[in-house]
């Protein structure tokens, strides 16, 4: 056979001899198709371009059109575009090899109910991904929380089966897309700017206006991220055991909670501390009633 | 070198060029800098803010002196840069009756910038606000659908050298109200991005702002413009705003 080849190397001569080989390979049989290792070669080629042009697009799509995307869409595109033109590679490769899947339906139709239920959650996960992404509850990087779970974070994306969210401490929290789906999901970045209320004690003694002066003013002068529009509120929330208790509420962009939160308290402290108004400490007065006459 | 100009009693600078062949110290209400030759081609910058940090630099250059310049930049970075916008609430309100136009100054803060320049380039080098007590962030509109602005209380006043030095500009503003009814004017909110800063000495202007009050079907709208300062004798600032955003490198470099 070797020889006949090396006579016929030439134009039609190849062509016949490549028939002949591949005429030579057994055919074989799975669930009622048959296939050739011939077309199988060729199906194998066809998804291995289908792979090298899904990678070349997406690298393509990744340098020239996702900076100019919200980091979060251009994920998500590069997948679709990446799965796409492998589903499609797919196609035309079942295509090609002449794969019959009517058999397999009927010959998995059991099968598939059983592993439908065993993947229930697995596809549960996957369309719920799917309706985060239309739905958008948050964007990529925002700081957001989840009251149920009680996770808060800085949400990274959402992935086929499960979403992350980077907790304030730098780790990473993989959620399920059902559960983060279905979960109360407080976003704390999507208004320019942000509240934070602390409260703080006066003792009963002390004038309350005087108190409130000073912190408005020390506030004002120590707290460059505090809005001045609208101003800073202060509210007398309760009348408590040991003192008057004031409640701060203070604005600042939605950026910087971190310059504003850990320091009011703080800042407040000091400042009625300077004018020497007391915050007192829990304290109770027993008053020793008089002797009973004898 | 100029360090001769009497403000408040102190030798403050002025804006301007200055070329600096061995050392040079400038000073500013509360902020001092101060620039040196380290070696042949590197000088030493120090800048003492209001709060009392201190600010330290080398600046390699090319050539046998440095140059920079001191102009006065839009207050949109003290404490952080947030946003575009600023806010300017008058200490007077203004009534406008209808069909009426009306024009008058007013002061707006201002940053200074450093720039050094070279080969016709102006880089920004340091930036400093001399009043940093009254740079304020304000919320124009509610929490969820505002803007986010720059806040600053400012005076109506009569002339385009009424400011203060280094603490702020004069800038004008031009109303035109087509609302068919009078209208009381207590702010002005505007992007200050576009708008170009100029001085003279030590005194600063900013491109005037034309806003018309309109009405079309029931809806009561503002148009706002800028307007170019032209045909002035002072000199245009180089712009600048510090950018939030770190540019992104294989291995980070800040």
């Amino acid at each position: 056979m070797g020889k006949r080849y090396r006579n016929t190397f030439n134009g039609d001569g190849t062509r016949i001899m490549f028939e002949e080989f591949f005429s030579q390979l057994e055919s074989f049989e799975i669930a009622g198709s048959e296939f050739s290792l011939f077309s199988l070669i060729i199906g194998g080629i066809i998804m291995l371009v289908g792979i090298v042009i899904a990678r070349i697009a997406r690298i393509i799509f990744n340098k020239y059109y996702a900076p100019v995307l919200p980091e979060h869409t251009a994920k998500n595109f590069g997948k679709m575009i990446y799965f796409g033109i492998i589903i499609i590679a797919f196609l035309v490769f079942v295509t090609t090899t002449g794969i019959d899947f009517t058999g397999l339906v009927m010959a998995g139709g059991i099968l598939g109910i059983v592993i439908g239920f065993a993947t229930q959650s697995v596809v549960s996960n996957l369309l719920s991904g799917i309706f985060l992404l239309i739905e958008k509850p948050a964007k990529q990087g925002d700081s957001i929380e989840l009251p149920d779970s009680n996770i808060s974070g800085s949400f990274v994306d959402v992935g086929t089966f499960s979403s992350r969210v980077r907790k304030f401490d730098g780790t990473i929290m993989r959620i399920p897309n059902e559960k983060f789906f279905t979960s109360n999901i407080r976003v704390l970045t999507d208004s320019p700017v942000r509240r934070h209320e602390t409260m703080i004690g006066i003792a009963y003694k002390e004038d309350i206006d005087a108190a409130i002066e000073v912190l408005k003013k020390t506030i004002s002068a120590r707290m460059p991220f505090v809005l001045h529009e609208p101003e800073p509120e202060f509210r007398i929330e309760e009348l408590g055991d040991s003192s008057v208790n004031i409640l701060i509420l203070v604005w600042h962009p939605k950026q910087d909670w971190g310059k504003v939160a850990p320091v009011l308290l703080k800042i407040a402290k000091n400042a009625l501390d300077d004018v020497g108004i007391e915050i007192p400490f829990p304290q109770r007065v027993i008053w020793n009633g008089d002797k009973p006459k004898e | 070198m100029k360090l001769d100009t009497e403000s408040r009693g102190k030798n403050y600078a002025n804006y301007g060029l200055y070329e600096i062949k061995e050392e040079l110290a400038l000073f500013f209400p509360s902020v001092e800098i101060r620039i040196k030759r380290k070696d042949e081609s590197n000088f030493s910058y120090l800048r003492k803010d209001p709060e009392g940090k201190i600010a330290e630099k080398i600046v390699p250059v090319q050539g046998e002196s440095m140059k920079i310049e001191v102009a006065p930049i839009r207050p949109l970075n003290y404490p952080a840069h947030r946003t575009n916008f600023i806010y300017l609430k008058f200490d007077q309100e203004v009534f406008l009756s209808e069909n009426a136009t009306t024009s008058f100054l007013v002061r707006c803060p201002v940053e200074i910038g450093v720039f050094l320049v070279h080969d016709s380039h102006k880089d920004s080098m340091d930036w400093f606000t001399c009043d940093p007590s009254q740079s304020r962030f304000g919320l124009y509109g509610a929490p969820d659908t505002g803007n986010l602005c720059k806040f600053y209380k400012v005076p109506i006043v009569k002339n385009e050298f009424d400011s203060i030095p280094f603490h702020n500009c004069v800038m004008r503003l031009n109303f035109e109200n087509l609302l068919g009814r009078g209208y009381p004017i207590t702010k002005a909110i505007f992007p200050i991005t576009d708008h170009f800063l100029y001085y003279k000495d030590n005194k600063a202007q900013l491109d005037s702002l034309d806003v018309t009050l309109r009405k079309r079907m029931i809806i009561e709208y503002v148009e706002t413009a800028e307007r170019r300062l032209e045909n002035i004798d002072w000199t245009k600032s180089p712009s600048w705003e510090k950018d939030t955003e770190t540019p992104s490198m294989e291995m980070g470099l800040e």
